[in-house]
């Protein structure tokens, strides 16, 4: 009996132990480092980093940076010399602070997928010290008060590094300092990265540019099953709302309104329990109207020529030009109406990692304005499609990457004159025309639209802001409800099926309990 | 007669619309095409990406890994819990066996949320360890071996073991030398079951993975939202590799099985 | 001395209860809770009240019930002809019905919608009919192999009997073979009809974006909602429990594995 019991409590402690060595990760790791693959050990063991390297743990978007090993025939010829990925940019970055400030720093790249998956990892309990989410996320992690402010030294524009504070560009930096959150605008806590507004990608063949350009053609019968949508909330909530109210936004009495700007902002974050309501409901017509609903298919699937209308952010809309010209097939690029949501992502300092480590801050800073040396931000543009917010200041290179991506060839029949001084000079009335570009004229509908949209669609671009916790929950199960089944629209034969199966089903059931009452 | 062509048909047709898509596939993965329809010349890239690109390479070891660690585990532990299970008192026996049940009857959605749920959410163990992917598999896996093994226990003759421990032998020895060599196939099919179900398992990885990690079955769904079609078509070539392997592993085990009806046919017509 | 055989039955107990028991609990926890952790039925009275929900439901009953109906229409005669045929090749042919669960379902999936492309034009266009394929596409086998087994395994001497007592061949069939196959199919359902409630990876990859059972659990997983995912999983769970108790099938329940074995 004694003896077992022993082995009862022996086998007992036995398995105990074979559970909390699976909770363990070190001993796990250690156990598996052998047989995993490379890759897997790192992540499961944290290496000890020597004391003298500052480590920096950088959390950006997929496929968001430029990762160099470019062929030598893609080296960008600039008046200003030639620009060329070779390695990535974060190794740049080591060498270059290492260079400039005689300190060794180890950047820890990693990647995020959507906005909500960054903050949902942050709270889950993940460190990092800069993170690049959008401009909504900024908002609610500065309402959260989860963020460092950037140093004085950071804006100095005295420093020749600070790249950032010289050269981003002025409608930029004032919109940055215009918004607020809780009294304290976005510019002391973030600096932009890249930037963009949302419009439809569109086939010219099928569609009218007048059609494009209203985001009501996401509803309309004509394109059945041939209109993709994003598949997340926000971005389908703002066509949604624009749709909705495209009379009233597109009313010139709404426009000519000297409050214009703060109007369209205010209607175009109407969260109200009516507005939700209908938003749903337009967004259940729009699901069995469009082709999918995706997260990035659609730029293939426009290409392809599965579908003529492709919901999309400026950056991929120019990326899917791109590529469909290669294949000579021409697409087009229009931002609606109605309004245009503009966005940015930008880079924020985290106060769970920085904490009140200068060193780190300063590296994280510094990570920040080589982002945003003219020539880096080239190579993120050619890399990723996306166009930056550093339009470079003094620096000539990013206006002549501009002209050499869009200046008409000399033989080129038709152009137009393209104004960009409301971007690259911070005093559009003034800009004597330096800032134009003589471009081929179809470019008014294509990549230089998407890349740079004209004044007029920023005048009628509104920001997003964040949804607060009972807004988010209530649009969130919205979303949902626009996929669910509405049982109103069942077919007859449906209901037939499935009562028939049910009757059936407890005929045999009551049949077989009978005959085994009967046995 | 005409039922008997109808029968062949029937057969046909079905088999026609289980392979078809798959043996079309192959044809195709073997050309530059990258949509079904028109054929683009032989060529034999889409294995050249398949087996060079680091993403997609470390995709398959990563999920063969997984597969193959989750099953060893779920052996040990599916057989281990079969012969205690046999052994123990019918309570005890029945509590087992009812919670063993449990995550095979269950839909894989619901045991990969409910483990992310607990590992993830409650305990805040971060799924980067690789602990909630891998325990997620191991509870996939390990009831099936259960399953698999306890025939075989229970097909045993009880009397042998007893004889070994009449001759002197400790339990532990009997255990090793006499029961688990007799219930080796139950224990080998396990495995195999264990390592097929890790390998088909999309839910529970889904719920459970680290953002940086894929198997066959994330990274193909994920690639269908994605919009690169050198990787669209190199799958092909991973469903082509994966379908000659089947054939394969098919063939070899069966070869045997088959030989050996023949032989016992064999036997017992002399 | 037999205690050492039966306390190795502990570490498999222990191991259930924390990832079997301990997660379907914690399930409960979540389902009745909300996020400030207080008590609730939001979740659930939600879930019957609202027509969204519902609807869900009854579209994920529809889809399952009628991809179970192809699959045994096309799986009862294969099942059917296959164990009563006399062909030498018979273990052969068993064996290409049931290799295509060795292949990764994604992949298939992938493979059949490019097919479905060609043959539809546009995949969105059929979205419930693509849903439909698609799942009988990828559960055919898991209904071929339970109704095999138990036809094959039914005295063929029963139905000689019948046939002596002159029944004709359909009569033999309707009243010998069918209701004694009725174990087979029941298996066979149980292994196609929850899948095709759940697995909403296949109306993904097919263009169907309307959504079944299995996707809002997915879509609360991505909206980090654990309080409305779990009491989805709870009501699938309670619908298995229904199933399982309605079927009784202990012995047949063994699922997936008994058809992959």
């Amino acid at each position: 009996m004694h003896n077992r019991i022993r082995k009862k409590t022996l086998l007992t402690s036995l398995s105990v132990l074979l559970f909390l060595m699976l909770f363990v990760p070190e001993s796990l790791a250690e156990r598996m480092s052998e047989i995993l693959p490379a890759g897997w050990a790192d992540q499961l063991c944290l290496q000890a980093q020597a004391s003298d390297t500052i480590t920096l743990r950088v959390c950006n978007w997929e496929e968001y940076i430029d990762l160099g090993d470019w062929d030598e025939e893609e080296t960008i010829e600039l008046p200003s010399g030639d620009i060329i990925g070779e390695n990535s940019m974060v190794e740049d970055f080591e060498e270059w602070y290492y260079d400039t400030y005689g300190k060794r720093v180890k950047v820890e790249y990693s990647t995020f997928g959507t906005n909500e998956d960054l903050y949902n990892m942050l709270t889950l309990g993940d460190v990092y010290d800069l993170v690049c989410p959008s401009e909504y996320l900024i908002m609610k992690l500065m309402a959260e008060d989860a963020l460092v402010p950037l140093s004085d030294d950071f804006f100095d524009t005295a420093q020749e590094n600070n790249y950032y504070s010289r050269g981003a560009a002025p409608f930029i930096r004032q919109m940055f300092e215009n918004s607020e959150i809780g009294g304290e605008p976005w510019a002391k806590y973030a600096a932009g990265y890249m930037w963009g507004v949302t419009g439809l990608v569109y086939n010219p063949e099928i569609v009218t540019r007048e059609q494009a350009s209203s985001w009501k053609i996401l509803a309309d019968p004509e394109f059945a099953r041939k209109v993709t949508i994003k598949d997340n909330v926000r971005d389908a909530y703002f066509a949604a709302v624009g749709a909705i109210k495209s009379d009233l936004l597109t009313s010139e009495e709404f426009r000519s309104d000297p409050d214009y700007a703060k109007n369209l902002e205010r209607e175009m974050n109407d969260t109200s329990p009516e507005m939700i309501e209908k938003v749903q409901e337009w967004l259940k017509g729009v699901k069995d109207n469009v082709f999918s609903f995706e997260t990035d298919a659609g730029k293939a699937d426009m290409i392809t020529g599965k579908v003529a209308v492709n919901y999309q952010w400026s950056g991929d809309a120019v990326y899917t030009l791109d590529q469909a010209d290669e294949d000579d097939y021409t697409l087009c690029f229009a931002v609606p109406e109605e309004s245009t949501d503009i966005y940015f992502d930008g880079w924020v300092m985290l106060r769970s990692g920085i904490g009140n480590d200068a060193d780190r801050q300063h590296a994280a800073e510094a990570f920040i304005n080589f982002m945003s040396r003219p020539d880096n931000a080239i190579r993120n543009m050619y890399y990723i499609g996306y166009t930056s917010v550093i339009s470079g200041g003094e620096d000539p290179r990013m206006f002549e990457y501009a002209q050499y991506c869009y200046e008409a060839e000399d033989d080129e029949e038709e152009t137009v004159e393209y104004d960009l001084s409301y971007f690259f000079s911070g005093d559009p009335e003034n800009a004597d025309g330096e800032y134009v570009i003589e471009t081929p004229a179809d470019q008014l509908e294509r990549q230089l639209y998407g890349q740079y949209p004209p004044a007029d669609v920023i005048g009628r671009s509104s920001i997003m802001t964040y949804f607060n916790d009972e807004q988010n929950e209530r649009i969130n199960q919205m979303w949902i409800n626009v996929r669910c089944f509405d049982i109103r629209r069942a077919p007859w034969w449906s209901w037939i099926l499935i009562l028939g199966t049910l009757v059936l089903v407890g005929r045999y059931l009551i049949i077989r309990r009978l005959r085994n009452k009967g046995r | 007669m005409i039922w008997k062509t109808f029968r062949k048909m029937f057969l046909i047709l079905v088999l026609v619309f289980l392979y078809l898509p798959i043996l079309i596939l192959a044809v195709y993965s073997f050309t530059e095409s990258t949509n079904i329809g028109a054929i683009r010349g032989f060529s034999l890239h889409n294995y050249v990406t398949l087996f060079t690109t680091a993403e997609l390479i470390d995709m398959i070891t990563g999920t063969i890994t997984l597969a193959l660690a989750a099953a060893a585990i779920a052996t040990v532990l599916g057989t281990i819990g079969a012969i205690g299970a046999f052994y123990s008192r019918k309570n005890a026996s029945r509590f087992i066996t009812t919670l063993n049940q449990i995550p095979v009857i269950n839909a894989d959605v619901v045991t990969g949320f409910s483990i992310c749920v607990l590992l993830v959410v409650a305990l805040n163990i971060s799924k980067d360890s690789y602990i909630p992917l891998l325990a997620g598999h191991v509870t996939l896996c390990a009831p099936f071996v259960f399953l698999s093994v306890m025939p075989r226990i229970q097909q045993m003759d009880p009397s042998i073991y007893e004889a070994a421990l009449d001759l002197g032998a400790t339990p532990f020895k009997a255990l090793t030398q006499i029961l688990i060599p007799q219930i080796v196939p139950g224990i080998i099919s396990g495995f195999a079951l264990a390592v097929t179900l890790s390998l088909d398992d999309y839910f529970i990885a889904m719920y459970t993975k680290p953002a940086t990690f894929d198997t066959i079955s994330t990274y193909v769904v994920n690639a269908t939202k994605g919009a690169q079609t050198t990787i669209k078509t190199a799958l092909w070539a991973l469903s082509t590799v994966i379908f000659l392997l089947v054939v394969l592993i098919v063939l070899v085990t069966n070869i045997r099985s088959l030989r050996k009806a023949n032989m016992e046919g064999g036997r017992r017509a002399q | 001395m037999r205690f050492s055989r039966k306390s190795l039955g502990i570490p498999y107990a222990v191991f259930l209860v924390i990832f079997v028991a301990a997660p379907l609990l914690f399930l409960f926890y979540y389902a009745f809770t909300n996020g400030q952790g207080q008590f609730t039925v939001w979740n659930f009275t939600h879930f019957f009240t609202d027509p969204n929900t519902l609807g869900t439901l009854y579209y994920s009953l529809l889809l399952a019930l009628v991809t179970t109906m192809v699959c045994l229409l096309l799986a009862y005669p294969v099942a059917y002809f296959l164990a009563t045929s006399t062909m030498r090749t018979k273990p052969v042919v068993l064996m290409l019905f049931v290799m295509p669960m060795w292949i990764n379902f994604s992949l298939r999936i992938t493979a059949l919608k490019e097919i479905l492309n060609v043959l539809e034009g546009n995949l969105a266009m059929h979205p419930f009919l693509n849903a439909v394929v698609g799942m009988t596409y990828d559960f055919l086998p898991f209904m071929i192999l339970p109704i095999y087994t138990t036809i094959s395994r039914l005295d063929g001497a029963l139905r000689e009997a019948a046939m002596d007592l002159g029944a004709n061949r359909v009569q033999t069939f309707l009243r010998v073979t069918l209701p004694l196959s009725v174990p087979g199919i029941i298996s066979g359902v149980s292994m196609v009809f929850l899948p095709a409630m759940t697995n909403y990876v296949v109306l993904d990859m097919l263009y169907n974006s309307t959504y079944i059972m299995g996707s809002l659990i997915g879509s609360y997983f991505s909206a980090y909602n654990w309080h409305g995912g779990s009491m989805i999983s709870l009501i699938l769970l309670a619908l298995i429990c229904i199933f399982t108790l309605l079927t009784g099938n202990e012995e047949e329940s063994v699922g997936r594995g008994g058809a992959l074995l």
